[in-house]
Formats: structure tokens, sequence, C-alpha cells
């Protein structure tokens, strides 16, 4: 049974913005995918459907066995976890360490349990360090990484990240690949939001391409570089290695360096 | 010259270590600087001084200078700094004024205050909104936008007081990137009309293609004041930095193809990527 499967899904907000058009898809066990598509294209509203905190205007979003309309979002969190876009609106504790125990208390962990998974995921994150700050008095990439923290804590099978790397530095950047690797090693299913495509060749091997509230397109990295005017059409760009290739006339488009010096040397 | 920092160092309240230690930099008319480090290395902060958010908003332990247009900042009220000087904050939701229901009004919000008169406001609030592709989110509450689209709104908030000098913090970490290209081509159009540029980047391909000056803050001090081409054009002069910023793709390329003998460097490594496409061509 896939993790999520999504079945003609609308969505239009209160205000009556149509912002999903009808979505079908189906995201596997262990499977790490990421969405793109331009600023306001549906990306979020797609990702909330998959907690609950969104429910379906028309059609189904099934996370396993369980319709999506049926449960509470605090029911679903145990098996969908979800990193804001702005951890602004996640953090709400006097310190890092409350922001971590939160979670795991709130669905029943053990205390010892929860002792050993704080002390893990903030080590993880590297995080450890400011456990007894404020969060309110951190900086805007150290509380991504604790909203990060605050919902790995809980373990789920599902995370959701919505742009995590927006304000890190290439160290963070490298750090959470690193992170996001180790969590496809442990089977999770991973859903990542983001404009950086450069981070999402490192993470995935299945890009979602969402414009004006439907998926244009479902496919490789590879094979939706080269699909320039749906590519236009969604505001995105292929990364400079893989759009270098193309525009050198490469049969295909090179996804890295060792790639590119691939193709560039047996053409000569 | 636009700005003139004189042995400037910074504390914020409460604070026992320095941001910024002992920072000298002259920006002249014109110049589009680009400024590079690592998160916590002092680049955000560096901003707030330039714009005078140090020290008339945030406090803390000063010493030194930041001069614009002749005039020291410590002097000058923040409402005429604001009008020389503008900053586009890293993130949106903190630069929205929380007190307006349009993005029309939000944008206006700066002029509202200055006492310009309708007309004039209108005028230029929708120049700005049409120069930056958003007139038709006019009519939307700020706060049921994307995160992008916010960001452009802040940015248009800051462009409408027509400051001479731009500071951008980040200003693209949350756009797509046909938007981004947007924001990298306006901030470029604007230095060519004058408006000297101060930006803070992660996006080293997109910066040193953009900038004529490059500035390496790490731990608080400016650690490299150089043109782009000039910090990439031998691995050994990029070495020392290595660790403090990301080489542009285009150069880690280049080395490779030079490893394995497909390429052969004469006037230095490619930077952007018509450089590479030029060096790398068939």
């Amino acid at each position: 049974m896939p993790k999520i499967l999504v079945e003609r899904l609308e969505f239009t907000y209160p205000s009556g913005l149509k912002a999903l058009k009808g979505i079908d898809l189906k995201i596997e066990n262990g499977e790490s995918i990421v969405v793109i598509g331009e600023n306001g294209s549906g990306k979020t509203t797609l990702v909330k459907h998959f907690n609950g905190l969104l429910k379906p205007s028309s059609g189904q979003v099934w996370i396993g066995k369980k319709n999506s309309k049926n449960y509470t979002t605090a029911e679903l969190s145990r098996t969908v976890g979800y990193v804001f876009q702005n951890p602004e609106n996640q953090l709400f504790k006097e310190t890092v360490r409350e922001e971590l125990n939160f979670g795991p208390k709130n669905i029943g962990f053990s205390e010892d349990k929860i002792k050993d998974i704080v002390v893990k995921i903030a080590n993880l994150t590297d995080i450890y360090n400011i456990l007894d700050s404020n969060p309110r008095e951190l900086n805007f990439f150290q509380k991504q990484w604790v909203a990060i923290a605050s919902t790995l804590t809980m373990d789920s099978k599902i995370l959701i990240l919505d742009e995590p790397n927006t304000s890190q530095d290439f160290l963070g950047v490298e750090k959470l690949i690193r992170l996001i690797n180790n969590l496809l090693i442990k089977n999770k299913t991973l859903i990542t939001i983001t404009h950086d495509l450069d981070f999402a060749l490192k993470i995935s091997n299945r890009f979602i391409v969402i414009n004006d509230g439907r998926i244009v397109l479902d496919s490789s990295p590879q094979n939706i570089f080269t699909k320039q005017q749906e590519l236009i059409k969604a505001n995105l760009i292929p990364p400079p290695i893989p759009r270098l290739g193309i525009s050198l006339g490469f049969k295909y488009p090179p996804l890295n360096i060792d790639d590119f010096v691939n193709i560039y040397s047996s053409s000569q | 010259m636009a700005i003139k920092i004189k042995n400037l160092s910074y504390s914020y309240s409460g604070a026992k270590k320095e941001t910024l230690k002992n920072i000298n930099i002259d920006i002249f008319d014109g110049q589009l600087c680009g400024v590079l480090g690592r998160n916590l290395a002092g680049k955000s902060t560096l901003c707030y001084a330039l714009t005078g958010f140090i020290p008339h908003f945030f406090k803390g332990r000063i010493k030194g200078k930041v001069i614009i247009d002749n005039l020291d900042t410590a002097n000058l009220p923040l409402y005429k700094i604001v009008t020389k000087a503008g900053l586009v904050l890293q993130n949106p939701f903190n630069q929205l004024s929380g007190e307006k229901f349009t993005v029309f009004e939000e944008v206006a919000f700066g002029l509202e205050n200055l006492g310009f008169s309708r007309n004039e406001m209108i005028e230029r609030v929708e120049e700005i909104l049409k120069r930056i592709k958003i007139y038709d989110l006019k009519d939307r509450s700020p706060y049921n936008l994307s995160g992008g689209q916010q960001q452009l709104v802040s940015i248009a908030s800051v462009l409408v007081m027509k400051p001479n000098i731009l500071v951008l913090d980040e200003p693209t970490s949350q756009l797509d990137p046909i938007n981004s290209k947007l924001i990298f081509s306006l901030v470029k159009e604007l230095n060519r009309e004058g408006i000297t540029i101060i930006i803070v980047e992660h996006k080293i391909e997109e910066i040193v293609e953009l900038a004529d000056r490059i500035l390496l803050i790490e731990d608080g001090e400016i650690l490299l004041d150089e043109s782009p081409h000039e910090i990439f054009k031998s691995l050994k002069k990029y070495e020392k930095y290595i660790k403090y910023m990301r080489q542009p793709c285009y150069v880690k390329l280049a080395q490779k193809m030079e490893e394995e003998g497909l390429w052969e460097k004469i006037n230095g490594y490619p930077i952007t990527f018509d450089q590479a496409k030029k060096e790398f061509e068939v």
C-alpha cells in the first residue's frame, strides 16, 4: 500500500482562491520526492493535506489506510511530521529543550525514551549547545534547525519539509543533505518543498512540478530538465550544471560535475 | 562616496562577544557589493549598521562610525535614513507592518508615514508593483500570500522610498528560480541607474556574476575584499577561504575538466554561466 495516496484532490480557500485543481499522486514507502513550482502555485497547500492541516474541498487524501478527512491533525501527526516554512509559526516554548520534548510527550512517549531521543536528535541536528536557549532569541537559520529537530523527535514515518534550506549557508545545506539521506536509510518517507534544484538533486530522484494547482510533471530530474517549456511555465530553471550541459547540446542533461565530465569526454 | 565605515565594532545588548570587529570599508557611489559569509558571521548585523537600524533600533555597544552621504548615521534620525538607505530584511514576515490589509496599502505604508501626497503615493506604489510584477496582488492581504510573494512585497515596500543605497539581506532565499532571476536583474538595473547596492546572498553563482566587489565576512571581520574574478583566478589564492565560502560550480567544474586533461586554463577559471559556456564550447 502506498504511504500517501491523493485522488482528484481539489481545494478552495475560504477567500474563494482555488489553490488545487485536481491532484492525483501516489507516494510509496521510503520514497523521497521533491515538490517544485513557482511561488503561489499550491505546493504548501498540497502538503498541508498530508497531515490534515487542510481537508479536501473534494477528492481524497489517504495516509496509509487513513482517510485524512476522518482524522485530526493531532492524530495524523503521529505518522506525518511537518516542518513549516516559517519556523516562527512552529516555535512557542521557553527553551529549545522544551520545544523538542513537546511532540513526543504529546504522543505519549515514556520519560526515558524522550530523554534519549532529544539528546540523539539534538546531536544529529547540531543544536545541543543551544538546548537551554530561548527559541525566540535565536537566528532564523537556528530556528529552522530547532523546528526540524522538534519534528524529528516524534520519529514519524513520513516527514514533510517545507523549504527547509532557505536560510542555511553552504555548510548548513550539506548538513541537511546528510540528515535527509540518513532518514532515507531508515526507510522514512520524505516530501520536500524547495526552490533550490541543486539541493533537490542531492536528496531525490523524483520531482513533482506543480503549476497553478495542478501536477504538470512527475518524473526523474534528468527527464524534467529536458522539458524546457513546462519548466518555464512553472517559473523554473534547471540548476547551473544541467543548464550548461543543455546549452552545450549534450545528449542528456548532466546532473552533476562528474556526469558533465563523462558526457563531455565521450563526445570528444 | 556612498558609505564610509570607520573602525566599526558592535555588540548586541547583553552579548559578551562583539558581532562586528573593527570594520573599515569605503563603498563608492554606484558600486554593487556582494557580501558572503557563513551563518552568524555578522552579515545581517552589518546590514543593520549600514541602514541606521544600529544604533537607532538595536542599541548595544557601538564603537566607530557609519557615514552615509557625509552624514553620521548616529546623528541622523531613522526616518531620514530610510530615504537614503533602504533595507530589505532576510525574513519578509518581519518586514510587514502588521497594520495594513492590502498589499497596496502595505507598500504605501512608508510613504504615508513621511507625509507624501495621495497622488504621488498612488503613482509610486503602482509603478513599483508593476515593475516587480506583483500588481495583480495589490488587493490581496499581505498575510495570505506565499512566502515568496511576501518577499516581493517587502522588496517593493523598500524600493518605493527610492533610496540611493539599497541593502538586501538574502532577498531571494524564498523565491523560485525565475522570481530570483527577476530580483537579480532588478538589482542590476537599479545599479545601472546609479543606486549603490549591498547584497547578502548565499547563491554564489549569482553573486559573482552580479557584483563588482565581494566582501567575505567571518566572525565579525572582513576577511576578503576583492573582485570576483580575482578571488577565483587561482586555486591557491582561494584555498585560504574554502572553509568560509563555497566555490562557484563553474570553477569546480573547470578544475575537474583541467584534472582530466579536457580543458586548459588560460584566463583563470570561468565564474559565470556565459564564461563557462564559452570555455567549454566545442
